[in-house]
């Protein structure tokens, strides 16, 4: 089972096996909640949209049509539930929720681990700050490694739109962390048609 | 390089030297294809979103398989099992000619049309899948008991579907299926294949369009029924 494809699990799932199912779901699983993870820079709430995902693709197995790749589906579904979480997230109040992040408990005793937990936090910050639109495909291109025409299909846009949102969250990201590090503003260039 | 930053609109206003940057980044193009003038700055720039790439990559690394999550998923999937498409049938309702039907583009965007004998007859394999016949009697092989035990306090934690499944053949059945939704509202479902819009939510329903898999949106004032294929919106109703 577990040197089957992707295809041939899907294909054994929607024929009826219960473990071809539960396969599936092991090995897209931590890549998904990665995913929910750095889009909604929040534990809880990723766990939250990995479990709605994760509901959301067993049930739509059956219809599930092998146009994409199963992958580039189920980071779709994800995606998805990510962007709800962060809505209802807006929607509530946030008491308690702020959590410690279980990776960033590792051995202190270093200076080393020290200035990596610093940099991770910023680039943590960094990426909450980016707005949505522009994080997300930042997200599905760098962290999921998805290339520009799976990110187009899983968000619904034209793939000009991916490379320019993917440009734009670089570009913050960069900024914020440049501005960190006491660099100061990047020069401004003006913005012209290379053609 | 004939697709060049487009200008046009907010969500695609960028920096020339960072849309540049960022495909160097990516290899979608080689730097020699930067324009001269262009290329140090190019080159800085690249050299900060590379950075970025690397950082994000590394605290990106997927964690450990969860489980208990997964456990739960199907569990709460067995709960709602797919075991029969439900037909909108009956003599045309007044109520579905009172709200305002909008259609939109089912011709438009070439989907093929059949009949609704060919609907109830062609998607009878999808309508009793096994998939939804053994997640409903059947545990993983794998599932330990503790698991199945974590699962379990946690469930109450999980919304609940009523997982119907509906074939639709047309916007007179979908007003008919819909008419009394915004007074109450059907079950939603915990996530969507498709982007929804703000402030709506999916239907927890399977619906099969027009013969087009799709699923339903619902929000305050209208509902869309999107392909799951391609998420291009297949229909719509304001009522």
């Amino acid at each position: 089972m577990i040197d089957n494809t992707d295809s041939e699990l899907v294909e054994s799932a929607v024929a009826g096996d219960a473990r071809a199912v539960e396969e599936l779901l092991r090995r897209h699983q931590p890549r998904l909640r990665a995913v929910c993870r750095r889009i909604l820079n929040s534990d809880a709430d990723a766990d939250d949209a990995t479990q709605n995902a994760l509901i959301a693709i067993v049930r739509a197995l059956p219809s599930f049509d092998g146009r994409s790749a199963f992958g580039t589906w189920a980071y779709r579904i994800a995606t998805n539930a990510a962007l709800d979480e962060a809505r209802r997230r807006q929607r509530r109040p946030r008491v308690g929720r702020e959590e410690l992040d279980a990776t960033r408990i590792v051995d202190l005793s270093s200076d080393r681990v020290f200035a990596s937990l610093d940099e991770r936090d910023a680039l943590e910050r960094a990426l909450a700050s980016v707005p949505e639109d522009f994080r997300v495909a930042v997200v599905l291109r760098d962290v999921a490694d998805l290339d520009y025409e799976q990110i187009a299909q899983i968000l619904g846009v034209p793939i000009g739109t991916v490379r320019s949102r993917i440009a734009r969250g670089r570009a913050h990201l960069a900024d914020v962390l440049r501005n960190r590090n006491g660099v100061g503003e990047r020069q401004s260039f003006d913005t012209k048609d290379p053609s | 390089m004939n697709d060049t930053p487009d200008k046009r609109t907010t969500d695609d206003a960028v920096d020339v030297v960072d849309w540049w940057a960022s495909r160097v980044v990516d290899r979608e193009v080689e730097f020699a294809d930067v324009p001269a003038d262009l290329r140090a700055q190019v080159q800085s720039r690249a050299a900060d979103f590379a950075a970025v790439r690397t950082g994000l990559s590394a605290i990106g690394t997927p964690g450990v398989i969860d489980d208990i999550a997964i456990a739960r998923a199907i569990r709460t999937a067995k709960t709602a099992p797919r075991s029969s498409w439900r037909r909108i049938g009956g003599p045309l309702s007044m109520a579905a000619a009172l709200i305002g039907v909008i259609a939109i583009g089912i011709t438009a965007i070439g989907r093929d049309s059949r009949s609704s004998d060919d609907l109830a007859t062609a998607d009878q394999p999808m309508m009793s899948s096994p998939l939804a016949k053994t997640i409903d009697t059947e545990a993983p092989a794998s599932e330990s008991q503790e698991v199945i035990e974590a699962a379990g306090a946690a469930e109450s934690e999980v919304m609940s579907s009523t997982g119907e499944s509906v074939v639709i053949a047309d916007m007179v059945e979908l007003g008919r299926l819909t008419n009394g939704w915004w007074t109450t509202p059907p079950t939603m479902s915990p996530a969507a294949m498709c982007p929804l819009a703000e402030g709506m939510r999916r239907v927890d329903m399977d619906v099969m369009f027009d013969g087009i898999p799709a699923e339903i949106h619902l929000g305050p004032s209208n509902l869309k029924v999107v392909a799951l294929s391609d998420c291009m919106v297949l229909a719509g109703i304001t009522p």
